[in-house]
């Protein structure tokens, strides 16, 4: 699952909110922040994840990349 | 807020970490940190570096370690496998261990010594009883993820993880053990760090933040990533667990720690804390000399005296006034400086090698010194030849002394046996912990640090560029750092062109610039020893080496930093050559040589190093030094000593060679610029020369003490500012004012002291070179087999493969006989035999030449042989242990060809022999390795059965000679070139040296030297010695010619070169025009056409020989 979004940011660049599916959904909580690099030398960048529990009760990692400045949607866990 | 960071690797972690302790320390003040740690893996590598360089910026220092730690028994990372079947990284729990002080700092290297000399190289890890044993004023933290708490805390282990805790309370205490905490944004973090906060709560533990920093900033994550996989021997492509999932173990700022530790607020003051009580002094800027055992009722001094005087007597009668004046002067100077101790011990050293008949000489600026050469570690008369003290130790600057000793190679660890045994502890693999930490001698290591080649090797391939090709450029690039492989792949035509893919060529060149002088592991220095009064372990970790001996964990640098005595037991294969010739001497002539007293005005000994003829010759045997004989046609010993202090970078790039050598000969005025220099700059006709004679310069026109003088002459070698530079040239002329010298004077004077300052040559160390470049320009002149036959004994030496000195030995007449397996001894021997009241000197080659053959297969044929010579073929297989490519070997050089059996049938039966020593033996044999249950006369018998084989061609067997011995004793291989090159008017090397000056010539041969050293003007210029079988002949290549032919240049082993012929004096040299590969067509492989030379060659006025050489 690798699906653009929208992201409203906080002030420490962590999401407050995003889009899906055309629904705003709100973070209750950031559970979780980490950090991964890809394969570099073939001109991957880092992505940084976020496995936010939203205010539905839904969990979601989110994850921004670095390379193209774009926010997506990596995984839905319920 | 305030924060320190206590868990950093340096590029000491080797391959594990990304900076250098500079640049972290650097990093660590940009982003406002106080004081920074430096926790290497498993040693303290860069503690000391770090500890000045960390001063210096403004950083408190703190050293510490991230050591392996043995799994408890109880324990263990991986409980279901045997610890032997796993890697080092599972077995192993990693911990964090911090010097509180000097007693820590200590305590530290103990630990870390017995780490690793506990186990295997590479494989060190402390047992928690060694780190209890030492863990006063040590901090402790509990590690990354890899340590025990972490890593049962991360497998839900707690209450197995708070047993872990106990034992190292137990050890530690509360109070200096600390849970780490590590906040890397890797998946997890939160979670382990929540629990190992609930662990330290529970136990009463404080908790301590730290980043396990790697590399200083964020963008360095690159370098780090490829280091691990060339430690892992991955590519980037493959996974490995030692590789980061991110970039973010950088080192950062307080404020990025508060961010990743909002939660955990005391983590951060606790690090804090622990910087706070940390304070290291090292204490540097003390010596620590080694105790020498004195005589009862002497002080190091007065013994010191006691020997200077008593040799004195015996060196000089009458003893002058002048003489007496300089040993008082040296021996209180050295007395102030406290170094008298240190004399004894280098004296004991070299009285130890000498009354065991170790040849030994002192080199470099020592031999100043009118005490060491009356102590006999230096052998060049100071007086004699005008060397100043000062240069060598300067009363005005307490520097530890340094005195260079080269030892007879072959005996070298004779000596070093010595000094273990008289000043330390004798160590061996199977010693006892206790006796390790007790030693005081230990080998000093040296750091192999990554340079251009290495890095292209080592990163190319862990980038996953195709491994010829990446070998390909490595080996084309000149040996330079990594930061300069674009400058030279623009500069040398050679290095143009790879195949490799552009962008990411351009990645890989990056990171060998990031990477230039990163320590890439640690091997045993050459020649350095440290000798300490206390163990050597309260100031320096130890641990082995690759070689199975003792290394120390700072190169020779950091330990006289530390105020250690390092001494270079340096290992000299032209002194094993003198050596082994003498006795050679003996037995042939009959003549006892003492060589050290030959007179230093033998005319046919200049006679030869004025002819150029010097191959083998110490110090005067290359190309450039063979053509600066040519044209200074030295004729007493201050010309040799010149001639080897003019050869260098500096003097050639000043330009001083050239008005040096027309002073000498008369061509040009010899003026001074101040009649006060006459005395000073006399001997070398006004031209400043030695490191000497700016002493002695700014003594006499300034004033200056000679101590100050030695002090302006460092100053002028070091880079130093505008301002400061200024200060020095006030005082200077000031002082040169002072003494009626006009002002101009003394700035034009300053300017030139200035400008030669930094590359002037040491007198001292010429004068020792020089001895021995005489001592071997002597023997070659008046007794080269035996001269000939010592240099290939010890061979690799010098500047030239075995096969150039064979064929020197052969242009100079000297008979060279094969290998024969009932003569060839082990080594090289030479011989005399009187034919016709003409004594003929020759050659056997030795054993020890043949490709791979071991020591027990030599020692099998010569104790075999001792009982009776060989019979046969077959009596050789059957009485010896040689195996079957050694006997391959043999028989392709030659070995048996006195028995006239053709070499095919030789190889066919061995193949026989061969099959029938693979069915299975009896139990009880235990004779021959191939050959049991066979007879010598049955393989006679089948010899002759055995059906004729072709016979190799000349060319086959001189090929075979070259690919199994590296020589031939048959023909040098041009000789199979020479019939068509001369149809082609190719000239032979002897025959270009009798041509007009600047005759268009054109010569052929084999390359023996390649070189692009440096130029004065900064353009590469290609230095080309081509061998025929006549002689040399010595090529220069300009830029055009070489931006033509670079790579025809560097990728073909002979060349045929035409160019203009070049005089300079008896110096000859051609200039190319152009350069092409020496090709098979020019071949003749039929001997019968081959033309034999006849060469009458007089060696420097000794004997004539007469030779009728080749086929």
């Amino acid at each position: 699952m690798q699906q653009d979004i929208q992201v409203i940011l906080n002030s420490r660049h962590a999401p407050i909110a995003f889009e899906w599916q055309g629904r705003m959904q709100r973070v209750r909580e950031v559970q979780e922040c980490w950090r991964l690099i890809g394969a570099w030398w073939d001109g991957d960048g880092e992505r940084t994840f976020f496995r936010v529990l939203t205010e539905h009760g839904g969990i979601y990692e989110l994850y921004f990349d670095h390379v193209d400045s774009a926010w997506r949607l990596s995984a839905i866990r319920d | 807020m305030a924060f320190t960071h206590l868990h950093v690797h340096s590029n000491f972690s080797f391959l594990d970490g990304g900076s250098s302790v500079q640049a972290l320390a650097d990093r660590a003040k940009a982003v406002g940190c106080k004081s920074l740690a430096i926790t290497d893996h498993n040693g303290l590598y860069g503690a000391v570096r770090f500890y000045e360089y960390a001063l210096k910026a403004g950083i408190k220092p703190i050293v510490g370690v991230e050591l392996d730690v043995e799994p408890g028994e109880e324990m263990p990372r991986y409980p279901n496998c045997h610890p032997a079947r796993l890697t080092k990284e599972k077995r192993n729990h990693h911990i964090v261990l911090i010097a509180k002080n000097l007693n820590g700092y200590s305590n530290l290297c103990k630990i870390v010594t017995l780490a690793q000399l506990s186990h295997e190289k590479g494989e060190a890890a402390a047992g928690a009883e060694a780190i209890k044993q030492h863990s006063e004023d040590i901090f402790c933290l509990s590690g990354c993820v890899k340590g025990e708490i972490p890593s049962l805390v991360a497998a839900g282990k707690i209450d197995e993880a708070k047993r872990a805790a106990l034992k190292w309370i137990e050890i530690f205490g509360r109070d200096r053990f600390l849970i780490e905490m590590q906040n890397n944004m890797l998946p997890g973090s939160a979670l382990l760090n929540a629990q190992l906060a609930e662990l330290a709560s529970e136990l009463g533990l404080r908790i301590v933040a730290t980043n396990n920093v790697h590399y200083a900033e964020k963008n360095d994550f690159k370098v780090h990533d490829v280091l691990v996989c060339v430690q892992t021997l991955t590519t980037l492509d493959d996974t490995h667990p030692l590789r980061k999932q991110n970039s973010e173990y950088y080192l950062k700022s307080p404020k990025a720690m508060a961010n990743l530790f909002r939660k955990y607020p005391q983590a951060l003051k606790n690090a804090e804390w622990v910087a706070d009580q940390c304070d290291l002094n090292l204490g540097l800027g003390t010596f620590r000399f080694p105790d020498y055992p004195l005589p009862k009722g002497e002080t190091a001094y007065s013994y010191l005296c006691k020997l200077c005087f008593d040799a004195l007597e015996r060196l000089y009668r009458p003893i002058t006034p002048n003489v007496l004046e300089r040993l008082n002067h040296e021996l209180k100077v050295i007395d102030d400086l406290g170094f008298a101790e240190y004399f004894l011990v280098v004296r004991d050293i070299v009285q130890y090698a000498k009354s065991n008949g170790i040849r030994c000489s002192g080199r470099g600026s020592a031999a100043d010194s009118l005490v060491a050469y009356c102590l006999g570690i230096t052998i060049a008369d100071p007086i004699e030849h005008n060397l100043l003290f000062e240069r060598f130790l300067n009363p005005e600057r307490k520097g530890m002394p340094d005195i260079d000793i080269d030892f007879d190679a072959a005996r070298r660890d004779e000596v070093i046996e010595y000094i273990y045994n008289r000043y330390g502890a004798k160590l061996v693999r199977d010693s006892s912990i206790e006796t390790t930490n007790e030693d005081k001698v230990a080998m000093v290591c040296t750091v192999s640090c990554l340079k251009a080649r290495s890095a292209i090797r080592d990163l190319g391939k862990a980038m996953g560029f195709p491994p010829d090709d990446i070998s390909r450029l490595a080996s084309a690039l000149p040996h330079i750092g990594g930061k300069r492989i674009r400058e030279a792949i623009e500069k040398y035509p050679e290095l143009r062109n790879s195949n490799l893919p552009i962008s990411r060529m351009e990645t890989l060149i990056d990171i060998c610039e990031k990477v230039d002088d990163f320590p890439r592991h640690l091997s045993v220095h050459l020649c350095g020893v440290v000798i300490s009064k206390d163990p050597l372990t309260d100031l320096v970790p130890l641990e082995w080496a690759a070689k199975g001996v003792i290394v120390t964990q700072f190169d020779k640098d950091d330990i006289e930093t530390l105020g250690l005595v390092k001494m270079d037991i340096l290992g000299l294969r032209n002194l094993s050559a003198i050596e082994d010739a003498l006795p050679m001497i003996e037995k042939n002539y009959g003549v006892s040589l003492d060589i050290d007293s030959i007179p230093l005005d033998d005319e046919p000994t200049y006679e030869t190093l004025r002819s150029c003829n010097t191959v083998g010759c110490f110090q005067v045997e290359s190309p450039g030094m063979r053509g600066l004989l040519g044209r200074l046609q030295p004729r007493v010993f201050e010309d040799v000593i010149a001639q080897i202090s003019l050869f260098r970078p500096g003097p050639m790039q000043a330009d001083m060679i050239n008005p040096f050598i027309a002073r000498r000969h008369g061509e040009e005025e010899v003026t001074y610029r101040h009649p006060a220099l006459e005395p000073v700059l006399k001997e070398t006709y006004g031209v400043i020369l030695y490191q000497e004679q700016v002493i002695a310069v700014s003594h006499a026109l300034a004033g200056f003490s000679y101590g100050q003088s030695d002090s302006l002459r460092r100053a002028m070698t070091t880079d130093r500012s505008q301002e400061e530079m200024e200060k020095i040239k006030k005082s200077f002329i000031e002082g040169a004012q002072n003494k009626g010298v006009d002002s101009q004077v003394a700035e034009e004077v300053f300017s030139k002291l200035r400008a030669f300052a930094a590359y002037g040559f040491c007198k001292a160390h010429a004068a020792s070179f020089a001895k021995i470049a005489f001592q071997t320009a002597y023997l070659k002149t008046h007794y080269p087999a035996e001269f000939f036959a010592g240099i290939l004994n010890n061979e690799p030496m010098g500047f030239y493969p075995a096969n150039v000195i064979v064929e020197e030995a052969r242009r100079l007449g000297i008979e060279l006989y094969g290998m024969d397996i009932n003569e060839s001894e082990a080594r090289d021997v030479p011989f005399a035999v009187v034919d016709n009241n003409q004594t003929i000197s020759g050659i056997r080659i030795g054993l020890k030449h043949v490709k791979n053959i071991s020591e027990a297969e030599i020692a099998s044929i010569t104790q075999a042989r001792a009982q009776r010579p060989f019979s046969s073929f077959a009596d050789f297989c059957l009485r010896t242990k040689c195996n079957r490519s050694t006997i391959e070997n043999l028989i392709n050089c030659g070995a048996f060809d006195s028995f006239e059996v053709p070499t095919g049938k030789l190889m066919w039966l061995l193949g026989e022999i061969a099959n029938a020593a693979r069915k299975p033996k009896a139990a009880d044999q235990n004779s021959s390795l191939l050959f049991d249950r066979l007879a010598v006369d049955d393989l006679d018998a089948r010899l002759m059965q055995l059906p004729d084989a072709p016979q190799l061609t000349l060319h086959e067997r001189v090929r075979m000679d070259y690919e199994i011995l590296g020589l031939s004793t048959i023909c040098h291989p041009m000789e199979f070139y020479r019939k068509k090159l001369t149809k082609a008017r190719v000239r032979r090397a002897v025959d270009v040296r009798e041509v007009a000056d600047n005759s268009v010539v054109k010569v052929a041969g084999v390359v023996v030297v390649c070189m692009r050293p440096p130029t004065r003007s900064g353009t590469v210029v290609v230095f080309i010695t081509l061998e025929d079988e006549t002689g040399l002949a010595d090529c220069v290549i300009f830029p055009k010619v070489y931006e033509k032919c670079g790579p025809v240049i560097f990728n073909n082993p002979a060349l045929i070169i035409e160019g203009k012929a070049q005089k300079m004096g008896n110096g000859f040299s051609i200039i190319a025009s152009s350069v092409r590969p020496l090709s098979a067509h020019y071949r003749t492989d039929n001997k019968t056409e081959i033309k034999p030379f006849t060469e009458r060659r007089r060696i420097a006025g000794q004997r004539s020989f007469v030779r009728s050489a080749g086929v």
